[in-house]
């Protein structure tokens, strides 16, 4: 009998799925890491500036990463071994600015009229904000897990207006907060024409959907069984 | 853009953040504590789809044991397993927690486990075997044969547009066999399209997913037109009565399925609308094609072919008579290779 199922059977953009793909060159494994890849090329960014690169010379490199990134097949070097798509992106970028570095003097790539649609003021601001970390690694943890909460927040956003609960969700967001000790469930059931309890109630769902997407969205950079794991990690990366 | 970086100090945890890294002007730390405060219990309706070692506890003594995750979707997460008896890696098919109808998973157990009883007799070079159907903890699952291949969705998207009409016609006798088959042993599939018809590395195809359909949509009820795990692809290949009458469905919902894919594979295109082109407008196949065609994809089903034998026929003939350019359409005169492929 043969041994492996077809990669593509489901669509997904699942890193693990990305992962196992291995050398099948699935089309749809491609897109996915594609989709990925332009989910999270801000932490690449701020990592670049914060290593000492200007920020024309940082959005070159970023620039001509995602050329090479999307233009190559990197599925091709990728085994189960490789861990979580975080890591994955970094090291594979680490690999490109040396390779730009030794390219010195010769004519600069990403230039040109392939240039991607990125926003290179926010993350520079982004870059600006975030200086705090000390080290280049650190910087682009913290990067990675505000564009990861940043996603979250959007999607429940966004699925609390579809509900027609956009009101409810603007007046509740503080909530989400752990512990968050000046927050008047009073005041905002007052405004929210609620009473109190259900005013709770409604930030206890809140929180418990704002959880579940938190891990929906990581899921699709890691295994099942690292998600946990990831989101200590992530806070890790904000300890000082 | 103007940079903004105005230093903020969370009044909980005392990080200093600014910028753009105010998230929403929340403070990224606390919410990421948010999350791991509130972390779920690791069950199926907080965390699709399951860890390996979640299913791996829960299949404890039903002697099948996942290894990794290799595919999800709105029909379930399949993994490559180990099934210990007898000793060999199998597909296993995990079903999604929710029913589009909110049945419960016991309840959609027992109701489907006559049908699952058919699966499992089911033994054709064209249909994937399923091996078992059971209940393990709050998982519903399949262990099925696993295929080294690709889906014909995946072909149709490198293809880029048609696949040439004798291969077309090579994989659709297949798919006829398959569905013959499982048509004359009492199983309708439900949900004929191209993402599940695997064509193995030998060109062999193989359909998968006989019934989960009636599975995943507890008791073909139209609620899982609008459920989340119901994608719009399906409903390009559904069958109008399978829209109208769900509970009216008969195996010439596959045979209307089926035509949908030949008529994808022979134009690239899928035909939508009420009044779609005929194929030989949009492709190059002979006009023969177009009446073949029209008839397998009749809204009403008596019009239809009303098995596959007749439908596999008359792509036979279509074949057969367009490509030589003979004038007759009787079967009987059709070269002796075509008459037995049919």
């Amino acid at each position: 009998m043969t041994t492996s199922f077809s990669r593509d059977y489901f669509p997904t953009t699942h890193w693990s799925v990305i992962n196992n793909a291995g050398n099948s060159q699935s089309l749809l494994a491609e897109s996915a890491l594609n989709e990925l890849c332009f989910r999270y090329w801000e932490p690449l960014y701020v990592f670049a500036r914060h290593g000492g690169t200007a920020h024309a010379n940082a959005e070159d490199l970023v620039q001509s990463f995602f050329l090479d990134f999307l233009e190559e097949n990197y599925l091709q070097g990728l085994d189960s071994k490789n861990g979580r798509f975080r890591a994955f992106l970094l090291e594979c970028f680490k690999n490109h600015s040396r390779n730009e570095w030794k390219r010195a003097g010769r004519q600069k790539r990403g230039g040109g009229a392939d240039h991607l649609p990125l926003d290179w003021a926010t993350a520079d601001e982004k870059f600006q904000s975030l200086m705090a970390a000390e080290t280049p690694e650190k910087m682009y943890d913290r990067a990675w897990a505000v564009t990861l909460l940043e996603q979250v927040l959007e999607l429940l956003g966004e699925e609390m207006q579809a509900k027609g609960k956009g009101e409810l969700f603007e007046e509740l967001k503080p909530s989400l907060m752990v512990d968050r000790a000046d927050f008047s469930y009073g005041d905002a059931a007052n405004r929210l024409k609620l009473s109190e309890e259900a005013t709770r109630q409604a930030a206890k769902r809140l929180r418990e959907y704002y959880q579940k997407l938190l891990r929906q969205e990581i899921l699709k950079t890691c295994d099942p069984a690292e998600v946990e794991q990831e989101i200590q990690f992530l806070l890790n990366a904000f300890s000082d | 853009m103007e940079v903004n970086v105005n230093p903020k100090k969370c009044p909980q945890c005392g990080f200093v953040f600014g910028g753009a890294v105010v998230v929403s002007d929340l403070c990224p730390k606390c919410l990421l504590k948010q999350a791991l405060k509130g972390r779920p219990a690791e069950d199926t309706e907080t965390l699709w789809p399951p860890s390996v070692e979640l299913l791996a506890k829960a299949m404890h003594g039903n002697g099948v044991e996942p290894i990794k995750l290799i595919g999800q979707g709105g029909m379930g997460a399949v993994y490559k397993a180990w099934q210990w008896n007898p000793n060999r890696i199998v597909a296993l098919k995990v079903m999604p927690p929710t029913a589009a109808d909110g049945g419960t998973i016991n309840q959609r157990f027992h109701r489907f486990k006559r049908e699952a009883r058919l699966l499992k007799q089911l033994s054709h070079p064209n249909v994937v075997t399923v091996h078992d159907f059971e209940l393990a903890g709050d998982f519903v699952y399949f262990t099925m044969d696993l295929v080294d291949g690709r889906t014909l969705r995946e072909m149709l998207t490198e293809s880029a547009g048609p696949l040439s009409p004798s291969y077309a016609f090579k994989l659709f006798l297949q798919l006829c066999n398959g569905l013959r088959y499982a048509h004359q042993s009492g199983v309708i599939h439900r949900d004929i399209k191209p993402e599940n018809l695997l064509v193995d590395k030998e060109g062999v195809l193989k359909i998968v997913d006989f019934g989960i359909a009636k599975l995943n949509r507890g008791g073909a009820s139209t609620e899982c037109q609008t459920s989340d795990s119901w994608r719009m692809g399906t409903l390009n290949y559904m069958a109008p009565e399978q829209v109208g009458e769900p509970k009216a469905v008969d195996y010439r919902a596959d045979i209307y399925s089926a035509g949908v894919v030949l008529y994808e594979m022979l134009t690239g295109e899928r035909p939508l609308g009420l009044f779609p082109p005929p194929p030989s407008q949009t492709a190059k196949v002979d006009s023969s094609w177009d009446a073949v065609l029209f008839r397998a994809l009749a809204s009403d089903v008596a019009r239809r072919y009303q098995d596959m034998r007749e439908f596999k026929r008359a792509v036979v003939a279509a074949l057969c008579w367009g490509g030589l350019g003979h004038g007759s359409k009787s079967f009987r005169d059709m070269p002796e290779t075509y008459r037995r492929a049919a």
